[in-house]
C-alpha cells in the first residue's frame, strides 16, 4: 500500500494549514491541501459602515496587515465612485513596496531559507573560506573572517542552551541539504542581518501609518495622512527624505545579499528547477498606479493572465469570470459562484479530531475552489514576474534575464519551486529600485502646492446609490488579493474577500481539477517520509499564510507547575 | 530600565482578544505617562515587534493562554518559562510570540525580564465579542498589568 504523509500543524490560529501526501516509490503521486479551521471573516462584516471595513479587515492576517486595508478601501471607493488624489495613490505605492520588500526578506529568510540551509552543518565551517565565498559574491561590508567567526560562536552557543527556537522543528543533517558548510554559515549570518534590516524597513509604515503594527492612515478616498512641508506633522521634506533613507538600507540588502544568495544557492539546487510545476496559469491583477489617472490604471506591475506556460500571450483579467467552487469545501453547497453572491454558510462535514487522514474524495477543506473561467490560477511573485515579463516590463525582463544568465539556464526553469523562490528575490529588486521613483513624485507634486490627500465628495453616505457593489484588487506580496462589496441601504450586505492562499492552496474543484499546492507536490521526491522536508520547500516556496506554520508538530508539553495561578 | 507591555491577540477571534483589548484600554491612560514605558497592542503580528523588544528591558505580556482551567482564570508565568508556554502551544500566537522571543535571543537582546500574563479562553471563533466567562476575568487581568506599569512608575519617580 502506498504511504500517505501528513504534514499538519495542528494550531488554532496561524497554522491552518494541512498537506495529505500519497507517497509510493519515494516520489508523491497525489496530494491533498486543506486547512482545517474554519474563518468566517466576511460574517462580521455585515451590517457595518463601508467605511470601516478596512480598519476590521487589517486583523485578517497575523502579518500582513496592510494588504487587505488596501483591498478594502479600493473595493468601496470602486462601488461608490470616489477618485483617489495624486498623493494618495503614491503614498500607498511606497506604503505597498515597503511591505512587498520586509515581506520577502522576511520570508525568505526565515521561513524559507531553512528548508534549503543547514545551520547545524554552519557550525563546522572555516570562518576564513567563509568570508571568501562572500566576498566573492558580492562587496557586502560584513564579509571578514572575524565577522563569521563570531556569528559562529553565537549559533553555537544558543545550540548549547537546547533551544534552538526559530531554527527548531527542522530537519538538519537530511540528505537533501546539498551546501557546503561554509554557504550555510554564510547564509545563517544574512538570518541574523536580515532582522536587522526588516527592522528598519518597516519604519516607513510608522511614518506614513502613524502606527505600526497596524497602520492607521487608511482611509476611502485617500489616505489621512496630510502633505504639508510646513507642517511637522504631515508629510514632508524630512519625512520623504526619512523613507529614502529606510530604502537605501532596503536596497542595498536585496541588491549585495539577498539577490547574490539566490544566485550563489541556485546551482546546487538546479534539480528544483524540474520540481514543483504546477498547470501553468498564472494571474496577476497588477499593482502600482504608475501615472497621474490613478488605479487602476497604468499599473507599474501589469495585470494579466498567463495560460499553460505560454509566455507568447497575455490574456487580460475580467472579475466577472472569477467564481468560488465548495464542492471539496465544508460549506453548504451552492455551486461556483461570483464573489458578490458568495456565501460562507459552514458545514463541517469531516472527521472528527482527532483522525489520521481527511477524506478527500468527499469534502476536506475550509478553503474555496477559486476557479477563473473553471481554471485554476497560481498567484504570487512568480506569476506577477511572469505575467511582466511576458508583457514586455523592461525592468523586469533585465532582472529575470540577468537572474537565468548568470545561472546558464533558461526561462523554462522559472515554472519550478526554484523559480518560485527566484521570483521572489527578482520582484524585491525591481520594487526597491523603484520606491524612490514614487517617493520622488510625490515630492515634485506636493511642491507644486498640490496638498490632496482624500476625494471626500463621496465621503457621505447619503451621495451613495442605495444599491451599490464593488470590488477591489490589491497584488499583496503573496499574490492576487480581491474584496468584493455589496452595500445597500449605506451597509455591508455581503462580502467576500478572495486571498492569495485561497488561489493557491484551494481544494479540487468540481471536476476534480487540482490547485496549485496540491499540483506543484506531484512528483516530487520524498528521500525520508518521516521528515518530509522536500513538501516544506515547494509549499513554502508560495509563502503559504502562514509560513512559519507548516511544520510538522509533535510537542505535547505539560506546563502547568510552572504557572502561577492569579 | 525601560517597560513594554504588550497586548497580543486576534481582535476579530472572540476570547482570543482578551490580553490585546486589556492593553488597548491602557493605551491611552499611559500614553504620555513616562518616556521609559511603552504601552502596547500588538495584534497578532510578529516580527514586526522586534524593535519594540529590543527597546525593552522588561517586558509584560497579556495574551489569551489554553491551559485546560476554567475559563477566564488569570495566570502568571516569569521569566524562562515564558518561552516554552509558546513553544508548547499552549498560547494562541505560539509561531509569532515564540518566533520574536527566541529571535530576540538569538540576535542579542531578549529582554532581562520577561513576565506573561495569561488568561483562559473559552472559545476562539471569528467573532468580536469575549464570552462571559472572559470577559469577566478581564478586570483581573488589567488589574495586574496596570500594577506592572503603576510599579514601574513608582521605582522611577524614587529614582529621581
Amino acid at each position: 500500500m502506498a504511504d500517505r504523509i501528513v504534514v499538519d500543524p495542528i494550531t488554532r490560529i496561524e497554522g491552518h494549514l494541512r498537506i495529505e501526501a500519497k507517497v509510493e516509490n519515494g516520489v508523491i503521486t497525489d496530494a491533498w491541501s486543506s486547512s482545517t479551521m474554519f474563518r468566517g471573516i466576511e460574517k462580521i462584516l455585515q451590517g457595518r459602515d463601508p467605511r470601516d471595513a478596512w480598519y476590521i479587515t487589517q486583523r485578517f492576517c497575523g502579518v500582513c496587515t496592510t494588504v487587505h486595508s488596501i483591498a478594502s478601501i479600493r473595493a468601496v471607493e470602486n462601488a461608490v465612485g470616489m477618485k483617489v488624489p495624486f498623493n494618495a495613490e503614491m503614498i500607498r505605492n511606497v506604503i505597498m513596496g515597503m511591505q512587498y520588500v520586509q515581506d520577502h526578506v522576511i520570508h525568505f529568510y526565515h521561513l524559507h531559507a531553512l528548508d534549503w540551509v543547514d545551520i547545524v552543518s554552519a557550525l563546522s565551517a572555516d570562518p576564513v573560506k567563509t568570508a571568501a565565498l562572500q566576498e566573492s559574491i558580492s562587496d557586502w561590508k560584513y564579509s571578514s573572517a572575524d565577522y563569521f567567526r563570531g556569528i559562529q560562536e553565537r549559533l553555537a552557543a544558543f545550540a548549547k542552551t537546547g533551544r534552538l527556537g526559530p531554527f527548531g522543528n527542522a530537519y538538519w543533517g537530511h540528505p537533501a541539504y546539498k551546501l557546503p558548510p561554509e554557504a550555510n554559515l554564510m547564509a545563517a549570518s544574512h538570518y541574523l542581518q536580515a532582522l536587522e534590516v526588516q527592522k528598519e524597513i518597516i519604519k516607513v509604515h510608522a511614518i506614513l501609518g502613524s502606527k505600526n503594527p497596524h497602520p492607521q492612515t487608511f482611509l476611502t478616498g485617500g489616505m489621512s495622512i496630510p502633505c504639508d512641508p510646513n507642517s511637522q506633522n504631515a508629510i514632508n521634506a524630512d519625512k520623504i527624505a526619512m523613507i529614502m533613507e529606510c530604502n537605501k538600507i532596503a536596497k542595498e540588502f536585496v541588491e549585495k545579499v539577498y539577490v547574490p544568495d539566490i544566485i550563489a544557492v541556485a546551482p546546487f539546487y538546479l534539480d528544483w528547477a524540474a520540481i514543483g510545476k504546477t498547470s501553468g496559469n498564472y494571474m496577476s491583477y497588477g499593482e502600482f498606479p504608475d501615472g497621474r489617472e490613478g488605479y487602476p490604471n497604468n499599473l507599474w506591475l501589469p495585470a494579466g493572465i498567463i495560460k499553460n506556460g505560454d509566455l507568447s500571450t497575455v490574456h487580460p483579467v475580467d472579475h466577472t469570470k472569477i467564481t468560488e467552487d465548495v464542492v471539496h469545501s465544508w460549506y453548504k453547497d451552492t455551486g461556483p459562484r461570483h464573489p458578490w453572491e458568495g456565501a460562507t454558510d459552514q458545514k463541517y462535514t469531516g472527521p472528527k479530531p482527532p483522525y489520521e487522514f481527511l477524506d478527500v474524495e468527499q469534502k476536506y477543506s475550509f478553503v474555496k475552489s477559486p476557479r477563473y473561467e473553471g481554471a485554476p490560477m497560481e498567484v504570487g511573485p512568480l506569476s506577477r514576474m511572469l505575467v511582466a515579463y511576458a508583457s514586455g516590463h523592461k525592468e523586469v525582463q533585465d532582472a529575470v534575464n540577468y537572474v537565468l544568465t548568470t545561472l546558464g539556464v533558461g526561462p523554462e526553469v522559472l515554472f519550478s519551486t526554484l523559480g518560485r523562490t527566484a521570483a521572489r528575490a527578482v520582484e524585491t529588486l525591481v520594487v526597491a529600485g523603484k520606491m524612490e521613483t514614487w517617493l520622488m513624485a510625490l515630492a515634485a507634486n506636493i511642491n507644486t502646492g498640490d496638498y490632496a490627500i482624500q476625494d471626500n465628495s463621496k465621503w457621505d453616505p447619503t451621495t451613495w446609490p442605495v444599491q451599490a457593489q464593488g470590488y477591489g484588487w490589491h497584488e499583496a506580496p503573496r499574490g492576487a488579493l480581491g474584496h468584493w462589496i455589496v452595500i445597500q441601504n449605506k451597509e455591508i450586505k455581503n462580502y467576500q474577500a478572495v486571498v492569495p492562499s485561497t488561489w493557491n492552496a484551494a481544494p479540487r474543484d468540481d471536476k476534480g481539477v487540482r490547485s496549485p499546492y496540491e499540483e506543484a507536490l506531484i512528483g516530487t521526491p520524498i528521500a525520508d517520509p518521516e521528515r518530509p522536508l522536500e513538501i516544506l520547500r515547494t509549499i513554502h516556496s508560495y509563502d503559504p499564510c502562514l509560513a512559519c506554520a507548516v511544520h510538522v508538530y509533535d510537542e505535547k508539553n505539560e506546563l502547568k507547575s510552572k504557572v502561577q495561578i492569579l | 530600565m525601560r517597560l513594554l507591555v504588550l497586548g497580543i491577540g486576534n481582535v476579530l477571534m472572540n476570547d482570543d482578544a482578551a490580553g490585546a483589548l486589556v492593553v488597548r484600554s491602557l493605551e491611552e491612560k499611559y500614553a504620555d505617562a513616562d518616556e521609559n514605558l511603552r504601552v502596547i497592542e500588538g495584534g497578532t503580528l510578529g516580527l514586526d515587534l522586534l524593535p519594540l523588544v529590543e527597546w525593552a528591558d522588561r517586558l509584560v505580556l497579556a495574551d489569551a493562554v489554553d491551559l485546560n482551567l476554567p475559563a477566564g482564570t488569570v495566570v502568571k508565568i516569569e521569566g524562562e518559562d515564558v518561552a516554552p508556554v509558546f513553544e508548547s502551544k499552549l498560547s494562541p500566537h505560539q509561531m509569532g510570540m515564540k518566533d520574536l522571543l527566541l529571535t530576540a535571543e538569538l540576535a542579542g537582546y531578549r529582554p532581562p525580564e520577561v513576565v506573561l500574563y495569561g488568561i483562559q479562553v473559552k472559545s476562539i471563533q471569528m467573532d468580536m465579542t469575549l464570552s462571559p466567562e472572559v470577559a469577566e476575568g478581564c478586570p483581573k487581568l488589567r488589574h495586574y498589568i496596570e500594577d506592572e506599569i503603576e510599579n514601574f512608575l513608582s521605582a522611577r519617580a524614587e529614582a529621581e
